[in-house]
């Protein structure tokens, strides 16, 4: 029987054949457990197939970052600090600035991290996360560029000084000098924002990728950069006094992960036991526009269903659109709101 | 063996259903690279499709690496010495084991003079995917049966797994062939591995290229191809 | 104006005498080695109990490896993880070495595509065959087969999907870049037709290895 005291009254109607304890970890009894649930179209955790967990954001959690989030999905959390920092740009662009995004998964968040360099999973989510910004356009990457051809005193070490602009108390101690390579004379240096985006994760409990994803934009839509001037006499870049300016974010992609269970259901926000128990997964990032940024399949057996849904009927596929874009608009919705800080719940 | 002339490349998800049915035998035997997914005979590997009194039917490959099978004779390298037991290398994923006690007239007392890095011609007694693979060197009535360690005086090497079967054929004429040629004694493990001995040096290395060439020749070409090499070798 | 279509595939199997199977694979000017060991030995940490281990390894033209060659890891094991039978061999490993010879564009796809023929080469058993094809959306909004790199550079979307040989369901969907509900899907549909190419060169060269014999 099952012992847990939160589930549905609809459930309790099928418990009187379910004879395999919920805390049950061998992997067999759990899909057979999984499996009953599927039937009744709801989950374990109380949830139907399509819905999301509660979610629950803070913005501007971090003092000492330009940018920061907290997001709760469930039990997965987030937590995303964005901290701009001086540094040369591409060579092969210039005029740009770029954005860092990393997923860090510390043995804090589960058990099944370990202490040393990124685990296989933080690189892919890392990687994943690169390319929906970069795909989306979320940032136009010009807006971080500070100055384009400096034409530096040659010979001696340049530093470039930030001065704390009182966005926040603790900005100044984080923001030091940065001292950028030495270069030879009349060296044309050239100047951007490259911002750092640390996504760690304090609690993992599945569907990260979306998780993040969240994090990462609320972040950014805190961000508040200090305004730049380069002295020309020094040649170094000093941080205005006032005029701090905000991060003009292109679009609002929004992930929403899914896995496939026993090949024919489809469930949405997974949690890390129906993550284990599935036979594939998809992710589908759209835009508010509803274009799509990624649909990212990663491979795994069974991960069949959403593509070739997708291909069916074309009515089908704009109701499963439609379904996406409601639990979208959920999440946008918090994003679109120009708050500064405090906790909010989607729901 | 009544291999079936008729020849079909398959590949693996190919759906051979209707062609074991064609057969007519309500029974049939599935040998390797055959699964049955939800009632269909599919394919699972690349290559020919063989079948033997039209109820036994295998996919033949040039495959190289070797998945152990119930009853098979191959050749092993001993690799350690584990208490009663030997550990030997059969080129599977998992090492085999040994018993010194399954050699003919071994007994508590009287140990088999086995040594590490010896070659045994042993046959499997154990080969599923679960467990690790099992050898012994004698047959049931306990008689060695041609299986035991092999000399040191001979030479192994390696070639494809198609090979060996191809060798053990009965059609395959190229031992008979070549044995005329060059007196030799041979022992070919299923598990590709083929151990020679022939009287000197430079007849190993002509026997040994010759078995080693028979992997793409058909049958009627193999006397001439042995000619041709014999040819070559009168000079040294 | 002209169907675009998937570039020239050539392919040699067993060209490694070390690895179980093995496949150079080019597709255009695109051109990949695969190597496969397996079933072989698994390290003690690294054992399955009921299936076989697959590891991918991805080795760049020049560099070391980054993360993004550790993405790619990713997507090609999970893709062999749909089609390898792994319950078949339980407790071993199933190595793939891929090394890039030259990337001209849709490489990812050339990957994959030369990890099959050597899975294929090297006996592994399998469920079914994969393929895969990459696309890419012009300016104008023009579906390319096949992109090369210059293509790709401008497009404005790109994209990468894997098909299975059974039904042609999708295993892998990999999009770099925007594109409308509408335009996915027809790429989709587009790539999983040209699909049907590489299937037909593998029977083709799988029917010509074996008449040899």
């Amino acid at each position: 029987m099952i012992s847990c005291s939160w589930y549905p009254t609809k459930l309790l109607l099928l418990n009187d054949d379910i004879k395999i304890r919920v805390s049950s970890s061998c992997n067999k009894y759990s899909f057979c457990h999984f499996s009953k649930f599927k039937k009744e179209n709801i989950r374990p955790d109380g949830r139907e197939l399509g819905e999301f967990r509660a979610t629950l954001l803070n913005v501007g959690t971090i003092n000492t970052a330009h940018g920061s989030a907290l997001v709760k999905l469930g039990n997965t959390t987030i937590l995303c600090g964005v901290k701009g920092e001086f540094a040369a740009p591409p060579v092969n662009e210039p005029k740009k600035g770029y954005l860092v995004p990393n997923v860090e998964l510390p043995p804090l968040c589960s058990s099944q991290f370990k202490v040393g360099p990124p685990s296989e999973q933080a690189q892919v989510v890392s990687q994943l996360i690169d390319d929906i910004v970069r795909s989306s356009n979320l940032i136009n990457l010009e807006s971080l560029n500070i100055a384009e051809g400096v034409v530096l005193s040659g010979g001696e070490s340049v530093y470039f000084f930030c001065v704390g602009t009182g966005v926040a108390p603790g900005f100044a101690c984080c923001w030091g000098a940065t001292k950028l390579p030495e270069r030879g004379p009349k060296a044309l240096s050239k100047l951007s924002w490259v911002l750092h985006c640390d996504m760690i994760c304090l609690d993992y409990d599945g569907n990260i990728v979306d998780a993040s994803l969240i994090a990462l934009l609320a972040a950014l839509k805190n961000v508040l950069l200090p305004a730049v001037r380069i002295d020309e006499d020094t040649g170094r870049a000093v941080t205005s006094q006032e005029g701090s300016i905000p991060l003009k974010l292109s679009c609002q992609p929004v992930a929403t992960s899914f896995v496939v269970f026993d090949d024919t259901i489809l469930l949405a926000d997974p949690t890390k036991e129906e993550e284990g128990l599935a036979t594939g997964a998809v992710t589908v990032v759209v835009n508010e526009e509803g274009d799509i940024c990624s649909v990212h399949k990663p491979g795994k057996e069974g991960a069949l269903y959403l593509p070739r849904k997708f291909m069916t009927a074309s009515g089908d596929v704009s109701r499963d659109l439609r379904k996406l874009d409601s639990w979208l608009r959920k999440h946008w919705r918090v994003v679109k709101d120009d708050v500064p800080t405090g906790a909010y719940d989607l729901d | 063996m009544a291999a079936s002339t008729e020849c079909t490349t398959v590949l693996p998800g190919d759906i051979l259903t209707d062609r074991v049915n064609r057969s007519g035998s309500k029974k049939y035997k599935l040998g390797p690279g055959l699964t049955v997914q939800s009632e269909d005979v599919v394919a699972c590997k690349c290559g020919v499709l063989k079948s033997k009194e039209n109820s036994t039917f295998w996919i033949d490959n040039h495959q190289k690496r070797y998945i152990p099978a119930k009853g098979e004779n191959v050749i092993g390298i001993v690799t350690l010495r584990a208490g009663d037991i030997f550990r030997v290398d059969i080129g599977s994923n998992l090492p085999a084991s040994l018993s010194y006690l399954s050699f003919e007239g071994a007994t508590k007392r009287n140990r088999p003079n086995v040594q590490i890095g010896d070659l045994v011609y042993a046959k499997l007694l154990v080969a599923n995917r679960d467990m690790d693979p099992e050898l012994v060197c004698i047959d049931s009535s306990g008689q060695s049966n041609g299986l035991g360690v092999l000399s040191t005086e001979g030479f192994m090497f390696r070639c494809s797994l198609h090979l060996c079967r191809k060798l053990l054929s009965p059609e395959c004429s190229l031992l008979r062939v070549l044995g005329k040629k060059i007196p030799l004694e041979v022992t070919i493990g299923m598990n590709g591995r083929i151990w020679l001995r022939c009287r000197s040096v430079s007849e190993t290395i002509g026997a040994m290229n010759t078995i080693l060439a028979a992997e793409y020749t058909s049958d009627e070409n193999i006397p001439s191809m042995v000619e041709k090499i014999m040819s070559a070798m009168a000079g040294y | 104006m002209e169907e675009s279509q998937i570039r020239e595939i050539s392919c040699e199997q067993s060209v490694l005498s070390k690895p179980d199977g093995s496949s150079d694979f080019s597709q255009g000017d695109s051109s990949v080695m695969v190597g496969v060991y397996g079933p072989a030995d698994v390290k003690q940490n690294k054992e399955i109990l009921d299936r076989a281990t697959i590891e991918v390894i991805f080795k760049p033209k020049i560099g070391l490896p980054g993360v993004r060659e550790k993405a790619m890891e990713k997507m090609i094991s999970n893709t062999c993880q749909a089609i390898i039978l792994t319950t078949m061999h339980p407790r071993s490993s199933i190595t793939i070495v891929v090394q890039v010879v030259q990337d001209a564009g849709s490489l990812l796809s050339c990957c994959i595509n030369a990890v099959c023929l050597a899975l294929m080469d090297a006996g592994i058993s399998m469920k079914c065959m994969v393929a895969a094809v990459s696309c890419a959306i012009s300016e104008d909004g023009e579906v390319i087969l096949d992109p090369t790199l210059k293509v790709a550079q401008v497009a404005s979307s790109v994209m990468h999907f894997a098909f299975e040989s059974k039904e042609k369901d999708v295993i892998l969907s990999s999009t770099q870049g925007m594109c409308s509900p509408d335009q996915y899907l027809s790429c989709l549909a587009s790539c999983q037709e040209a699909s049907d190419k590489i299937f037909t060169f593998y029977r083709t060269s799988a029917e010509r290895r074996f008449s040899k014999t």
